[in-house]
């Protein structure tokens, strides 16, 4: 299996509507819990992306900022060390990875991810049976008492090194991702193009390019998490630049 | 070797102080997850099939996984020219329509006796069910009603053709906005069919409440196009007004969001219209056609944006008087580049829609945005011309109409698909109590909605992924797009189905004309007209063979030609139009405006779980029926977060869930629509408020389309108040404690320019 990857994302929020397509998207490559109305209510729903909304001013010079929120897979996660069962873990591929089968479900990780992406089944999940026809056979359905997060769709990126380096002996280019469908479901789905999954260590990539666009930021830098995240600043002609935060 | 868990747990717990003291290289020490084991990857085969979204009216083409006969996962269709890969939550959720645990599968019949309504229904068998159908439309001669969506493609033929045979009335519904802006597309563009709005290469953006990035007409295919809008090589970042009484989602995107007195919308672009004329900023040549040469005089200056401002309801802007602001806007759309200017939504729902509308996309001539790269480009009519490439839902007025003729005796045998009438209209047209014992109505559709519940026969249908059709999109993308709608499952074994809408009418048609009709399945329609597209010999697949461009249509999903575009329209301009002043119902001193869910849509996707559990863009709740209002004002009224209002017009009363807004006017309450049925499967069931229940029958005065937006009401709180099912707080972005480091921005901004 080649190693020379490392996986990434930037987020362009100048062009993020809101729509929630890559919320759906997740959802459904994932095998994630219907968000009923009483996980919601339990502030217990799973959204391995999510779009939060901002507002800034005072009615009616108001403004409302979207912005998608996922696992931002650190190069030095807070997530990992507090894990004792190295259940969570970081790969040589730029991955945060969850091992559902080691979680032990102490939650040190999730009240130690500043940007709160990490999810816990704290009940077993249920479908109705005949919902149950359309789980995705690549991904675990996780059961009571383990942690779950996004993956960057792992079982994505695997069937790419499998199909595409290994099978085809070709490399995993944007071209590839995009055409075989190889990329993350939300970055699949996106209508306006803001969320650009690639591989930064190829330097033809997009996600190599943007990572160099003068709006780049990472979330929450100060704290020295070095995401794999990077995100493009909103652009607003009439604000103030926010370059000193 | 052999590892108890005991030990692993010791020796993980001592690995990175290990490695560290020893210097062991860092991959020897890799935990690998059983994740990164390319043996685990499930080995069944996967087929992938093109098709066609079933989910709502915009037309995406789609990919779906399918794994040993069930659909796993759909994708947007990279080739398909409408979305071009990309699709919404929505397409998504058409797995579960097909997969739902309260689908219908197979026909209920009213049982004897019962009273309609009250869910006391029968299964029965298909021969059973045709006959009934085929009976009735015999027995009523002519006195058929088929009520349908606005139907394009290959199933708009067969249902024209099925009433052609049966000589039934045809009647569609859609969200009566939609009514209003294709005639005004008609009145101004002078053709049928919505033009493609070249978002993308636009230098500014004017829409007055169209929610083109949320829930009007095409989102995935706008929302592309926003994406290039905003930045893409070669092009500057485009500038963004949009004018709306409320912040919707799409206004939130907007550089520049114009609040304004609902109704008021017509009246401001006229305004605008005055500043370009008499600042003749604007294309000479049209400038001339829509004021006959005259000039600002034939406006007059009662439009100069001093004499409007304090009409209009804006408030001061960014330090900005309403005058000033409608300079600016007027300035803006005619410098730098194409333009596009559009409006709908609540803009196009009062008593002056038609009006507002006309003058609105009137502006795309002032600016000299017609038929331009980045501006309003026309669509081609359909390369097979006898099938619908474009439909309008009827009016109000005409529904009035058809109700009149139920309850006249003249329409006795009712066929409904694809739309819920009785939700729709509440109670306003009286249709429930039109539905007497002589009265049959048919229902097609999978789930038990409104209008099914009323029924006398339920048939169950194929899914858009268990069978046939086709579509034409509307708006195409510029040229000639025809989609096509294949099976790429079996329906569910426990199903006792004989195939979609379609199918079941050229079931029933071929009994009645006895054999004459052409066909006798959606396939073979598809197939005659797919070989029609061949015989044009042009567009996306070159094949020797009528079979091999069969194959290769299903391979891409459709056919397209990317050079038929349209003919310039010789429509000559109309003069700008007179705006007469809205009108409203009730003396409430709160404006409603009813707000289409991006999920669950005007609840015809309410009974699907994904949407239901979507949250909504701005407020970010789901599962229930939210009433919006200004932050400051609720605070005035004692009003808090979940407190259950009662929302009263002159037509009745709901209940509603508080959500406090700061965005949100003084005075203007956003209320969402989509809840409230009185079933439609576990989802839905019983859920919320139906907001139709409360709405003004007031009508726009040229279309006669309802004025959903014409409403007045009063609030009173219950004294009642809930939790309110919201995703803002649920996971908090900002760690509270990083408050102390002075750091609680996550969106960034900058001014810069892109390029």
């Amino acid at each position: 299996m080649a190693n020379n990857h490392k996986w990434g994302m930037v987020i362009d929020i100048d062009k993020c509507t809101g729509c929630q397509a890559c919320v759906v998207a997740c959802q459904s490559e994932n095998n994630i819990p219907i968000n009923t109305e009483d996980l919601v209510l339990q502030r217990r729903a799973f959204q391995w992306i999510r779009i939060e909304r901002y507002w800034e001013g005072t009615y009616p010079d108001i403004k409302a900022r979207f912005m998608p929120i996922l696992c931002q897979h650190c190069e030095n996660a807070p997530c990992e060390p507090v894990c004792p069962v190295y259940a969570t873990y970081h790969n040589n591929e730029g991955l945060n990875v969850q091992v559902y089968n080691r979680c032990i479900g102490t939650r040190y990780c999730a009240n130690n991810c500043p940007y709160q992406v990490r999810f816990f089944n704290y009940w077993e999940p249920e479908w109705p049976e005949e919902l149950k026809s359309q789980l995705n056979p690549d991904v675990t359905v996780r059961s009571r008492g383990i942690m779950e997060k996004c993956t960057f769709c792992v079982q994505k990126i695997r069937r790419a090194q499998v199909e595409v380096e290994q099978r085809d002996g070709e490399a995993i280019d944007d071209e590839q991702l995009r055409t075989r469908n190889l990329n993350p479901a939300c970055v699949q789905a996106c209508p306006s193009d803001v969320l650009v999954f690639g591989d930064f260590n190829d330097p033809n990539s997009r996600v190599a390019e943007l990572s160099h666009d003068e709006r780049h930021y990472k979330l929450f830098e100060h704290l020295g998490t070095d995401p794999n995240v990077i995100y493009l600043k909103k652009i607003d002609l009439e604000a103030e630049d926010e370059d000193h935060h | 070797m052999d590892l108890s868990r005991r030990d692993f747990i010791k020796l993980a717990a001592l690995a990175p102080v290990v490695s560290v003291a020893c210097g062991i290289p860092e991959k020897e020490l890799e935990v690998q997850s059983l994740a990164d084991f390319p043996e685990d990857l499930v080995k069944g085969k996967d087929a992938w099939f093109a098709t066609q979204c079933g989910s709502c009216p915009d037309g995406c083409g789609v990919i779906v996984r399918v794994i040993e006969g069930r659909a796993k996962k759909i994708e947007g269709n990279l080739d398909y020219p409408q979305n071009r890969g990309k699709h919404l939550a929505r397409c998504e959720a058409s797995l579960q329509a097909t997969y739902h645990p309260d689908r219908i599968k197979t026909p209920l019949k009213r049982k004897a006796g019962s009273t309609r309504g009250t869910n006391e229904f029968i299964p029965i068998g298909w021969d059973e069910a045709i006959e009934h159908v085929q009976r009735n439309i015999r027995n009523t001669q002519g006195q058929t009603a088929i009520m349908t969506n606005p139907l394009r493609g290959h199933l708009g033929l067969v249902v024209n053709e099925f009433a052609s045979i049966t000589k039934s009335r045809h009647i569609s519904y859609e969200e009566m906005d939609r009514v209003v802006v294709r005639k005004a597309i008609r009145d101004v563009f002078g053709q049928e069919r919505l033009p493609k709005f070249d978002i993308s290469n636009a230098n500014t953006v004017l829409s007055f409440g169209a929610d083109f990035l949320g829930t009007w007409f095409s989102p995935v295919a706008m929302g592309h196009d926003y994406a290039g809008f905003r930045g893409s090589v070669g092009k500057d970042r485009g500038y963004f007004i949009h004018v709306e009484p409320r912040m919707s989602q799409t206004a939130a995107n907007a550089d520049w969001w114009i609040p304004i007195q609902p109704g008021n919308e017509g009246l401001l672009a006229k305004s605008i219209a005055y500043v370009i004329i008499s600042e003749q900023l604007g294309d000479e040549l049209y400038t001339n056609l829509l004021t006959h040469n005259l000039g600002v005089t034939a406006l007059g200056d009662e439009f100069s944006p001093e004499n409007v401002a304090g009409r209009l309801g804006i408030p001061e802007l960014r330090g900005k008087q309403p005058a000033q602001v409608i300079r600016e806007i007027a300035h803006k759309i005619t410098s730098g580049g194409p333009s596009v200017i559009l409006g709908g939504g609540s803009t196009a729902a009062h008593t002056n829609a038609s009006e507002s509308l006309q003058t609105i996309y009137s502006l795309n001539y002032l600016t000299g945005s017609v038929g331009k790269v980045g501006g309003v480009i026309l669509n081609p009519s359909s390369p097979l011309s006898e099938v619908p490439d474009s439909a309008s839902g009827a009016s109000y007025e005409e529904w009035k109409d058809v109700v009149g003729q139920i309850r006249r005796g003249e329409i006795n045998s009712l066929i409904v698909h694809g739309i819920d009438p009785m939700y729709a209209f509440g109670e306003s047209l009286g249709f429930s109590s039109a539905l007497t014992d002589n009265v049959s109505l048919v229902s097609v559709t999978n789930f038990l909605d409104d209008t099914a519940l009323m029924a006398d026969v339920i048939l169950p249908e194929a899914s858009s992924l268990e069978s046939w059709s086709s579509d034409i999109p509307d708006p195409a993308p510029g040229y000639q797009v025809v989609g096509i709608q294949q099976p790429v499952l079996n329906p569910p074994t426990d199903a006792n189905l004989v195939g979609n809408f379609g199918d079941i009418l050229l079931k029933v048609a071929d009994i009645i004309s006895k054999g004459s009709i052409p066909w006798n399945s959606m396939q073979k329609v598809i197939e005659s007209g797919f070989s029609d597209l061949f015989d044009l010999n042009r567009g996306s697949i070159k094949a020797a063979t009528p079979s091999g461009f069969w194959q290769g249509a299903l391979q891409r999903g459709g056919w397209w030609d990317i050079n038929a575009e349209s003919e310039m329209s010789n429509a000559t301009p109309m003069p700008l139009p007179e705006i007469s002043d809205p009108q409203f119902d009730g003396s409430g001193s709160f404006y409603l405006i009813p707000v289409s869910g991006v999920g669950i849509g005007s609840g015809d996707l309410a009974h699907l779980p994904w949407l239901q559990a979507l949250p909504d863009p701005m407020t970010t709740v789901a599962w229930s029926t939210w009433m919006e209002i200004n932050d400051k004002e609720a605070e005035g009224m004692g009003i808090a977060e979940g407190d259950v209002i009662e929302i009263k017009s002159d037509r009745g009363t709901i209940k509603v869930t508080a959500y406090l807004s700061p965005a949100a006017a003084p005075k203007v309450l956003g209320v969402i629509k989509g809840q409230g049925h009185k079933d439609y499967g576990r989802y839905a069931k019983e859920r919320g408020s139906n907001l139709e229940e409360i709405l003004a029958p007031l009508t726009d005065r040229l279309t006669g389309a309802h004025a959903w937006a014409s409403t007045r009401v009063t609030i009173n709180k219950t004294g009642e108040s809930v939790e309110i099912p919201r995703y803002e707080g649920t996971q908090l972005a900002v760690d509270p404690s990083l408050e102390l480091h002075g750091v609680r921005k996550v969106v960034k901004i900058t001014k810069g320019h892109k390029h």
